[in-house]
């Protein structure tokens, strides 16, 4: 069936398209050219007045996963209907900060996202992941697989391993897990912490394995660099919310000796330590580190006020924040040799002091960060913020006046210690659709997703114009997910099932040979029932597998 | 199997209890088999009693009927039924995703066997959160090990072994691994006792056994100068404990959901975790909680992903609710809230189904001839593919059908008794 979206104002960055009107073509689930004169065309979607875009993509939301389900289970009375942002009652959307999987799948498609990451998945942890995401109706999902706190890693690089060895391991891994990426949760951190150690610096060794974050993320960045992988090591980098971490940021950067690295939402990494609290504001350092390196990209993990509850496999910094718990309860696990858990449930107070000034720092990393592609819009879903809280994220972002409005709600040694009420920089569309699709598409290496040329995945929004821009990105008008009609003005018409996508990789299979007496020595759980199939996904899971 | 090749399984995951161990080598030859690799009590019976079953056939009030007019016989049931109860829940995770659909469009009520127990647990994760820790963590870091209950070696026979406490003297640790128990002594105690190097035991009620760790944390923490309470129970042993403890890399606490059941066994729980708390602050430690069948774990992991909310749920008023004893399956029973209860089953050989005067239709892998209508089910990766949650909530396993017997899964029956209601 041919469809034609007819006469929109198109913004596709990976294409050049700047807001020029234009008709869009869809045959099945694709983009096509425009067809010959007589060729029938079934269906017209009239677009004219309409913002045309992909369908959205988060690089960075914690949607699936034993830490996911841990926070649903410990929050499941505690999100009644209230404001998720205190500075903007429209935004009582979503009653959970980490809702259902059917409850995500619908959310994320009524803001027009139609592809989602689950940026932290533990090996062990994987089927349960896919099983979840695979529950998320209406979107596509991949997953990053957590290395560098497993103890095989960890033995092979305190034994001096050599990096083909190292890079075997991590290729067969990412096959066995089914996912797209590698990510470093506090490289080394979570397995200092099950030591007791409580604090591990970029070149601080760990004290069992003798080996440094630094050298983890080394490896790790030419592993994935020798593999081929498209997203480079995304990163969690050391000490998580401690003042003064922005030094860990940029000796997590130096450690990547010039390799690609991303810095997973970096707001919670660019601490200084200056004023009286000595708590400040270091993105200048950060910005200018990522303005000058194009081998560095970032997603923000900016906060909004509210209650929500962190999730992470960092139980080092979770365990750390623990007697913040708001509610006073959190939950952590150590997992299997590879990785950790720390739920802790948090809410952002505007008049506070620190979380005003997260807020400040996560917007002036947006706005001082020059290059649209090196930046991701996230809210480190739901550590900084629901996701939902988006399209008040994208206001803030394109509206100077607005983003002022609001610093004079919030504490106001926040606002004196911010350089925000100086930033003239508004967003433009073009950029917004950089930050939310084509840029995270071309960070992963997908190049039919995010745009809208011809061969694309016939994943497209239209959103109606308004003075509001929150407005226009909470109700898009129309989303196409794989050229059926999923969202009608906010209400779900067809509720279709997503798929994995996932990376290909090679490796020597004599790590097998390896792998096989450490599974039977360490792990409860045979090296043969480890694996996840494509068939186990396709048939028993429940998302069939795409491969990039 | 239908013929007598012989077929030989390796690294068989044992769906018999939650540890779901996965190294059995299985050899299989027409109905009968041999487990070559595991003394395992639970897992010999449960495979024998697999290997052994008869041809079942569907019911329809205890005559024997086609597969279709059973599955007619259950829709007709339900659709007459105002206050649906699924339960049982011994399945899958896709017998309880298909279970959760149907009991959402019924506007049901839905729980699991066991979850009495395991809610206990849910409910401090809720209402406290906690420190847990998984099987491999245990094994390879754990210097210690804290039994509280002294059934569960015998609950969990391989529990021991997989942790690799069989020696408690293990070149990987700088020290002698150690192993406290404490609970009731019993018959089967002494002879585990045998098996397993303990280091201290600490007899007392398990209903008591609460107030014994919350002397061990007194012990521990700030008032540690204080003399001890007298107790009933040896308050050497506690020191000795204690002295362990302070020594201790990495303490395991462990104990079944099954065993602290009983009324107030919150309150055990809650002092697990409070030692575990004071642990933590200068030391490590964690807890390990063990579920008698994997399908309790798995039924709440799909539940909790589904509708954010663990079991029991009912959707009588709509959206799912949550309530841990007002919908539980046997509060529910007890006072006559329900008219039809509809039991899934699968890995329910070893238990039965409560007697209850209310209507029943039975999906289960053992005959039911009082049910108003039985259907015969397949057993969850013996007769097909399944997955499973083992005990410690991270690891699901994906179990391959063996091909024991032919038939249908819980899953493929629920859906189509719940497909006549979509059309």
């Amino acid at each position: 069936m041919l469809t034609v979206i007819k006469g929109g104002t198109i913004y596709d960055p990976a294409n050049g398209i700047n807001g020029e009107v234009r008709d869009l073509y869809i045959d099945s689930d694709r983009l096509v050219p425009c067809p010959a004169t007589d060729q029938h065309i079934d269906h017209v979607i009239d677009a004219h007045g309409m913002i045309v875009m992909a369908g959205g993509i988060d690089i960075h939301s914690h949607i699936g996963g034993g830490k996911a389900n841990i926070a649903r289970m410990m929050m499941a009375n505690y999100f009644e209907p209230e404001h998720l942002n205190e500075l903007d009652a429209d935004h009582s959307v979503c009653k959970h900060a980490v809702p259902s999987t059917l409850i995500t799948g619908k959310e994320y498609a009524r803001l027009g996202y139609t592809l989602c990451f689950e940026p932290a998945v533990v090996p062990s942890n994987a089927r349960q992941a896919h099983l979840e995401m695979a529950d998320t109706p209406l979107l596509d999902t991949g997953g990053y697989l957590v290395l560098g706190n497993d103890d095989y890693f960890l033995k092979l690089l305190a034994e001096k391993a050599d990096a083909q060895k190292l890079r075997d391991y991590v290729a067969w891994m990412l096959d066995a897990t089914q996912c797209i990426a590698i990510k470093a949760v506090n490289p080394g951190g979570i397995s200092a912490f099950k030591f007791n150690q409580r604090k591990l610096d970029v070149d601080e060794p760990h004290s069992h394995f003798g080996i440094t974050p630094g050298q983890i993320v080394r490896s790790l960045t030419t592993a994935i660099s020798d593999i081929g992988l498209s997203h480079p090591l995304h990163t969690h980098c050391s000490n998580l919310g401690i003042p003064g971490n922005f030094g860990s940021t940029l000796s997590t950067i130096n450690a990547a000796d010039g390799k690609p690295i991303h810095l997973a939402h970096v707001q919670f990494h660019s601490y200084g330590t200056e004023g009286k609290r000595k708590f400040s504001s270091a993105t200048l350092e950060i910005a200018q580190a990522v303005n000058s390196d194009s081998s560095v990209s970032v997603d923000v993990g900016h906060v909004m006020f509210g209650q929500t509850v962190t999730i992470s496999a960092d139980t080092m910094a979770q365990f750390r924040t623990k007697d913040l718990a708001s509610p006073n309860k959190s939950t952590f696990m150590d997992i299997e040799c590879e990785a950790g858990c720390g739920v802790v449930p948090f809410k952002y107070r505007s008049k506070n002091f620190v979380n005003a000034l997260q807020w400040a720092i996560g917007l002036e990393l947006f706005l001082t960060i020059d290059n649209p592609w090196q930046v991701f819009l996230t809210t480190d879903h739901p550590n900084g913020a629901s996701f939902t809280t988006y399209p008040h994220l994208i206001r803030l972002l394109m509206d100077r006046s607005f983003r002022n409005d609001m610093l004079s709600t919030i504490h106001r040694g926040a606002v004196e210690m911010s350089t925000i009420k100086d930033i003239s920089r508004e967003y433009s569309l073009y950029e917004i659709a950089v930050l939310t699709r084509a840029g995270p598409a071309r960070s992963l290496g997908l190049k039919d997703r995010g745009h809208l040329g011809a061969g694309a995945v016939a994943d497209v929004v239209l959103y109606r114009p308004a003075e509001n821009w929150d407005t226009v990105f909470r109700h898009p008008v129309l989303v196409i997910k794989g050229g059926q009609t999923v969202v009608r003005n906010g209400e779900i018409i067809h509720m279709p099932r997503g798929r994995t996508l996932r990376q290909g990789v090679d490796f020597d299979s004599g790590i097998e040979k390896e792998l096989k007496p450490h599974f039977e020595m360490y792990r409860t759980t045979r090296f043969s029932n480890f694996k996840i199939s494509d068939d186990e996904m396709s048939n028993a899971i429940g998302s069939d597998v795409v491969y990039y | 199997m239908t013929d007598q090749k012989m077929y030989r399984f390796l690294d068989v995951v044992c769906p018999f209890c939650g540890l779901l161990c996965d190294d059995l080598s299985l050899q299989v030859e027409g109905n009968s088999f041999q487990i070559d690799s595991s003394d395992c009590p639970l897992s010999k019976a449960g495979f024998l009693e697999a290997s052994t079953r008869t041809a079942l056939k569907p019911r329809v009030n205890g005559k024997f009927v086609t597969r279709k007019t059973a599955i007619q016989a259950a829709v007709n049931l339900i659709s007459n039924a105002k206050l649906p109860l699924v339960t049982g829940l011994m399945t899958d995770v896709a017998g309880i995703r298909t279970a959760l659909n149907l009991v959402e469009y019924l506007h049901a009520t839905i729980d699991q066997y066991s979850n009495r127990s395991f809610g206990i647990n849910a409910s401090h994760i809720q209402t406290n959160g906690g420190y847990f820790t998984t099987l491999s963590e245990t094994r390879n870091r754990a210097d210690m090990l804290v039994l509280i209950g002294s059934q569960i070696p015998k609950i969990f026979p391989r529990l021991i072994e997989i942790l690799d406490f069989s020696k408690t003297d293990n070149p990987r640790f700088k020290r002698p691994r150690k192993i406290t128990v404490i609970g009731e002594p019993c018959e089967e105690f002494a002879t585990i006792l045998e098996k397993i190097d303990v280091s201290v035991t600490i007899e007392c009620d398990l209903q008591q056994s609460g107030h014994v760790i919350s002397v061990i944390q007194n012990q521990l923490g700030k008032r540690k100068d204080r003399a001890p309470i007298t107790h009933s129970f040896p308050i050497s042993a506690i020191q000795s404990l204690v002295q362990d403890l302070e020594q201790s890399d990495y303490t395991v606490f462990v104990w079944a959901a099954e065993e602290i059941s009983f009324p107030l066994g919150d309150l055990v729980v809650d002092s697990i975790f409070r030692l575990i708390d004071v642990i933590n602050q200068s030391r490590r430690a964690a807890g390990l909680m063990l579920t008698t069948t994997p399908s309790t774990t798995t039924a709440n992991a799909v539940s909790t992903w589904r509708y954010g909310k663990p079991l029991p749920l009912s959707f009588r008023s709509g959206g799912p609710e949550h309530h841990p004893d007002y919908y539980a399956w046997d509060s529910i029973i007890n006072r006559g809230d329900t008219d039809l209860v509809i039991w899934v089953g699968g890995l329910d050989q070893s238990i039965e189904m409560p007697d209850c005067s209310m209507q029943k239709i039975v999906l289960s892998s053992k005959d039911h001839e009082d049910a108003d209508v039985f259907i015969p089910i397949a057993i969850p990766g013996l007769d097909h593919d399944a997955h499973l949650f083992r005990t410690d909530l991270t690891l699901a396993h994906y179990l391959k059908n063996l091909h024991m017997n032919d038939g249908h899964s819980g899953a493929e029956t629920l859906e189509e008794i719940y497909s006549q209601f979509k059309c």
